[in-house]
């Protein structure tokens, strides 16, 4: 057999997709014209309280089948959290599937399943609704204490706590410290300190978030989904409609990105209940709009930031303070919020070097598209705060923006406490660093971008000028003692294999990767490995594809599973030879005796499993679970560089330099475009994207013409290399790659801005107008 | 979404126009911004079959039909105007886009952000309607004219150099702002667009420019003469200042 | 009305209503590779080639494709087969969501522009089609590889 692991196999779905097959939600749900067809009327106000509801003609119209409102007998007041995370959740309990009250421009008002969309459109049409209009929260920086409360029922609660308060808008507040970080900053030679903001981001998933419901013959509720998180989709909806769990099966066909997005639950409230109500299939499909304004964004934060060092660059303490903006539910508020320390931080505060660090803030309602999970997840934002304020320590200290991280950077055996401070939601756990390449990232991102530690600026002529900004990041692999995935294995007849995971492929590889693994260990082609991933009825628990955690948690999980299909082959034959399991070997072709008097080929020995009549048939499948103990940071260095017009304030990124320390690498082909896709994520985040809001409240940036994301002539280069690594914790020493690859872009090419026109930009995004206006008015 | 009853794609302008009269009838040429508009009529009267689609030239004259799509503009009018039209063209999101929208679909709707219209402004095209009717662009901006159905654009290309500048905060965006310069002897033509509102010509700054080839002085006139607004992708401030940067440089480059 | 096509080199006939557009006809009649996204005409995800230029179908009124030629991924199948290949060695090919256009979109450069072309001219020709995954590098690598290979 050659080798499987670290090389680039292309991936098992790849073509299957380029093809154009019918492998999605709604190319799916289109081979059903008999299916419902729902459509959400929403709120055309940030805050309102609902006072009635006329549906009166549009129930008469031709071809409407329902429509659901908060008033309906058989819609449940249960309150819960659209979040998919593990349970208990560390969000709040505060939305109802449908409510009296709307709380932002776009929240759902009611349904209306009709025999097609257009019909269910004009049905929307003719319902009239009277509304009181209430004060919305708009600046969520007057949003804590406000007059308006947009939580005011009382079912809302917290699951644990977080720092739950609703009457003063906050979804959750938290604070932790580590020595007394207030003495060192006074003991400091050096103290900087500075407010940075950044805004909200749109997912963009080329496929908006679809689903489709119907009743199967053993009248049980199936719900295809374009999610991240089927079986937090099925516990969910259970919990929410009152519905038997046993009676809900969840699956996900293709999904047309993700990225956070789909980590949530959308339409199949709605679509379920349509199902249920009137036995019929149903069909709910977001409009891009609706995506825009009626799903979710990324956390809009405010993170100040003050730094204690010595006159050497030596930082002694790190006082981070975050004000996060969830909008108006408060989905992932809390653990979004507390990463923008817990990744970002222990970077610089490493036990026995540095001595105080101290972490806090609130996350607050506002009457604004509610945040939630997004590739980065807090970790994007607290970056850009901690990695400006480097830059900017470098220059008080009189170093090179290299060197001020060189200085304090973790290296590979060190810690920090923050590990057992900070977890997601909890306390965290201690975690001693085994794999931290970054000094190799430095050195090797310096070499790539021809990097200056004297200057980082050259002047082109005509206006122009060239230069370079640099940052660092990490993230995590899985959430430690939380997350469990597992793997089942099964043998079939002629010998291959059927390796079923509740991890959900949503575009980033991992049924390939996952499949890599289980051919390596079993030492079999990886073609002989059939992959399928993810249903709740068929495949086994996992959380989701999010925090980074598919190759490494369920990487784990199908090694285990592998080992013990070897294990369990072997053992058979044992048993069929009459001698000891250890004397018997499978080679991945050959089941052999040790003594080489018996050998079988796996083919025939799976095939007379099923038919030989010999009285030990078998079906041989086995099924593993994994829970992380730790969760290594992957690591990266990156240096941006940019050329800026200082007549007119745009620049164009020549090359984005990066090198990343993901631990082994399992197909490079795959890490590599989660390297490079990451930083074009980032870069739109930095430098273009923006989710805008008019004064009363409706979004602006709601449809692609507004929201502009980065095309190819933005990033005509990206330089991507990785360290060579290895995690003992990982599968192939492998830790994550799925996040990091967003983190560093905000900061690096804002340190290239200050250092080609000395304009620090401290609101993202890094719009022209900020450069030019910020040299005019200096 | 844009909702109608019927559609009609006639063959000839007469056709186009009779069909026109009747009430409730919308003229459509490239249709891209359909999906976004909210609207209901009757009857869309499509133009893609009008035989419009043609760029020629008449000694110095070029004539562009009205439903010539912009991938046409980009790719043969490259030689004229010193490439400015076809510059502003390329600049008008993907190739799929400028394939089905029409340069008098630009020019009917009036947009702000026109590429195309402040080209043509700066070049002093004139609008030929299927009524006869020819009416130069720049009074079609400023006045109002009554229902009409265009046949084609004339621009004449007999200028020393153009020049076209625009800043767009990515490559699939509509222009923040943009300037287009044509020099004729000692005459200039200033035209600056995406104000955010539709281009206008920069006439103090045109004289002071004929009078004293002065660059700075022009550009700082032309600055002041004009006005700009805010939109989701700029202040006023700002694209004042722009501005102030690229028609220094428009000019600047027909000077040369 | 009736509609009359001729789609991947086959004629069709199908009942559309007037206001309709191209890409939910063709979804309608399961051709399942032609993609809603942005709703916007800003993304390029619903390319297909009308008389073999490249349009965006979720802008193009399907009356208007009365007796023209349609042309989807589905019928260039063997014509981009190597390509496809390309895409998926570099892992290029994340969410799958775009690719399809994408295939589309190469495919009438090739036959607009021909094989001998620099990273400027493709990324003119294809900078409309807009991926939110693969951060844009592996395609080039994948166009690149399939061009080579028809020279």
């Amino acid at each position: 057999m050659s080798k499987v692991v670290g090389i680039a196999v292309p991936k098992k779905d790849g073509e299957g997709m380029i093809k154009g097959k019918p492998l999605y939600t709604n190319d799916m749900a289109m081979r059903d014209p008999d299916a419902l067809v729902v459509k959400i009327m929403r709120s055309p106000h940030p805050f309102a309280r609902i006072k009635s509801i006329n549906k009166s003609v549009a129930e008469k119209m031709e071809g409407v089948a329902t429509i659901i409102t908060h008033l309906d007998a058989d819609v449940p007041r249960t309150i819960y959290t659209r979040a998919g995370q593990g349970f208990p959740e560390p969000s709040p309990h505060d939305k109802f599937i449908l409510d009296e009250y709307v709380r932002y421009v776009g929240d759902e008002v009611l349904a209306v399943a009709a025999v097609d969309a257009r019909t269910a459109k004009e049905a929307i049409k003719a319902i009239k609704v009277e509304f009181e209009v209430l004060e919305p929260v708009l600046d969520f920086e007057k949003a804590e204490g406000h007059k308006s409360v947009i939580h005011p029922e009382p079912e809302a609660h917290e699951m644990f706590p977080i720092g739950f308060d609703p009457k003063n808008n906050l979804a959750c507040s938290y604070s932790c410290e580590d020595g007394d970080t207030d003495l060192e900053m006074s003991k400091s030679e050096i103290v900087v300190e500075d407010t940075f903001y950044t805004q909200a981001q749109a997912h963009y998933c080329a496929e908006t978030h679809n689903c489709y419901t119907y009743m199967d013959g053993h009248e049980r509720l199936n719900v295809i989904s374009s999610t991240q998180v089927p079986h937090h989709i099925r516990r969910i909806i259970s919990k929410a409609l009152g519905f038997d769990r046993s009676r809900i099966r969840v699956h996900k066909p293709k999904v047309g990105g993700g990225y956070g997005g789909k980590q949530q639950i959308h339409g199949e409230m709605l679509a379920c209940l349509t199902t249920l109500r009137t036995g019929k299939s149903a069909i709910c499909n977001f409009s891009r709009k609706e995506v825009f304004e009626s799903t979710f964004s990324r956390h809009q934060m405010r993170i100040k930031v003050k730094i204690g060092a010595n006159k050497d660059g030596s930082i002694n303490a790190i006082d981070m303070n975050v004000l996060s903006n969830t909008g108006a539910y408060g989905e992932h508020a809390l653990t979004v919020f507390m990463l923008a320390g817990g990744k970002t931080l222990p970077l610089y505060i490493v036990e026995g070097q540095s001595k105080a660090v101290k972490f806090g803030g609130k996350v607050v309602y506002t009457n604004k598209t509610p945040g939630g999970a997004y590739r980065g997840y807090g970790a994007m934002q607290g970056n850009f705060a901690l990695e400006s304020m480097m830059d900017i320590l470098a220059e008080k200290v009189g170093v090179s923006p290299a060197k001020i991280r060189e200085i304090n950077m973790i290296k590979e055996g060190q810690t920090s406490p923050l590990f057992k401070l900070m977890g997601e939601g909890t306390e965290g756990k201690a975690m001693n660093i085994e794999s931290c390449k970054l000094d190799y990232c430095m050195k090797r991102t310096k070499e790539l971008a021809k990097w200056n530690d004297e200057s980082q600026v050259i002047d082109l002529g005509d206006n122009k000028v060239r230069a370079q900004g640099m940052a660092i990041a990490m993230q995590g692999s899985g959430i430690q003692d939380i997350d469990m995935a597992s793997a089942v294995l099964k043998l079939n007849d002629d010998g291959f294999f059927n390796l079923l995971i509740g991890a959900t492929e949503i575009g980033q590889g991992s049924d390939t990767i996952l499949s890599q693994i289980a051919a390596d260990v079993l030492n079999v082609d990886v073609s002989k490995i059939i992959v399928y991933s993810s249903d709740t009825d068929t495949t086994p628990f996992d959380p989701g594809a999010y925090a980074s955690k598919t190759t490494y948690v369920t990487g784990n999980a199908v090694i285990k599973a592998a080992k013990a299909m070897k294990a369990k082959i072997e053992s058979k034959v044992a048993s069929l030879w009459n001698i000891e399991p250890k004397n018997v070997e499978f080679d991945g072709q050959f089941i052999k005796s040790a003594d080489g008097k018996n050998s079988i080929s796996i083919e025939e020995f799976s095939s007379d499993m099923f038919y030989k009549m010999c009285g030990g048939q078998e079906q041989l499948m086995v099924c593993e679970s994994f829970v992380p103990e730790v969760s290594p940071p992957p690591y990266m260095v990156a240096i941006a560089d940019i050329t800026i017009d200082k007549s007119t304030g745009h620049y164009n990124i020549n090359d984005y330099f990066a090198t990343i320390d993901c631990g082994g690498i399992i197909n490079p082909s795959l890490v590599q475009v989660q390297g490079e896709g990451g930083l074009v994520q980032g870069i739109g985040m930095a430098c273009y994207e923006d989710v805008v809001y008019s004064a009363g409240g409706q979004m602006i940036t709601n449809n692609l013409f507004n929201y502009k994301l980065p095309a190819r002539k933005e990033v005509p280069k990206i330089t991507v290399e990785f360290a060579e690594s290895y995690d003992p914790t990982g599968p192939y020493g492998a830790k994550s790659i799925g996040e990091i690859g967003v983190d560093t872009p905000m900061a690096a090419i804002a340190n290239a801005i200050y250092k080609a026109t000395g304009v620090r930009i401290k609101t993202l995004p890094l719009f022209p107008e900020k450069i030019l206006l910020g040299m005019k008015n200096r | 979404m844009f909702r109608f009853e019927e559609i009609a794609i006639p063959k000839s302008l007469s056709e186009a126009c009779e069909l026109l009269t009747e009430v409730g009838s919308v003229p459509v040429s490239g249709g891209l911004f359909l999906r976004l508009a909210k609207a209901k009529c009757r009857k869309v009267v499509d133009l893609s079959e009008l035989g419009l689609d043609f760029i020629k030239k008449n000694g110095d004259s070029v004539e562009i039909g009205a439903t010539t799509p912009l991938r046409k503009i980009e790719l043969e009018t490259a030689s004229y105007f010193d490439g400015a039209l076809s510059i502003a063209a390329s600049h008008i999101l993907g190739v799929q886009f400028r394939n089905l929208a029409t340069i008098g679909g630009a020019v009917m709707a009036k947009h702000g952000f026109s590429n195309l219209i402040t080209v043509l402004l700066g070049l002093d095209a004139k609008l030929v309607f299927a009524s006869g009717k020819i009416v130069s662009l720049l009074d079609f901006i400023e006045n109002k004219v009554e229902k009409e159905l265009l046949e084609k654009i004339v621009v004449e290309d007999n200028f020393d150099k153009v020049s076209f500048q625009l800043l767009q905060h990515t490559s699939l965006d509509i222009a923040v702002l943009n300037v287009c310069t044509a020099k004729k002897g000692k005459e200039i033509n200033i035209s600056v667009g995406a104000r955010p509102q539709i281009a206008v010509r920069a006439k103090l700054a045109e004289k002071k420019f004929a009078e004293s080839g002065d660059i700075l002085t022009a550009a700082k006139v032309a600055v002041e003469e004009i006005q700009f607004g805010k939109d989701v992708r700029g202040s006023g401030e700002y694209r004042k200042a722009l501005a102030g940067s690229l028609i220094e440089k428009a000019i600047l480059e027909v000077s040369k | 009305m009736k509609l009359d096509l001729i789609l991947n080199g086959e004629p069709k006939s199908y009942l559309i209503k007037e206001d309709e557009y191209l890409l939910d006809v063709l979804r309608n009649n399961g051709i399942a590779s032609v993609k809603r996204s942005c709703d916007s005409s800003s993304c390029a995800m619903c390319t297909v080639l009308l008389d073999g230029k490249p349009i965006l179908s979720c802008s193009f009124l399907a009356a208007r494709a009365q007796g023209k030629a349609i042309t989807t991924v589905e019928g260039i199948k063997d014509e981009v087969a190597e390509f496809f290949k390309a895409m998926n060695q570099e892992g290029a090919i994340q969410c799958g969501y775009c690719d399809s256009a994408l295939a589309v979109t190469v495919y009438a450069m090739i036959k607009e522009l021909g094989t001998d072309l620099s990273d400027e001219q493709i990324r003119h020709y294809i900078n409309g089609n807009v991926c939110r995954c693969s951060g844009y590098m592996s395609q080039m690598r994948a166009i690149k590889t399939f061009l080579g290979g028809l020279k």
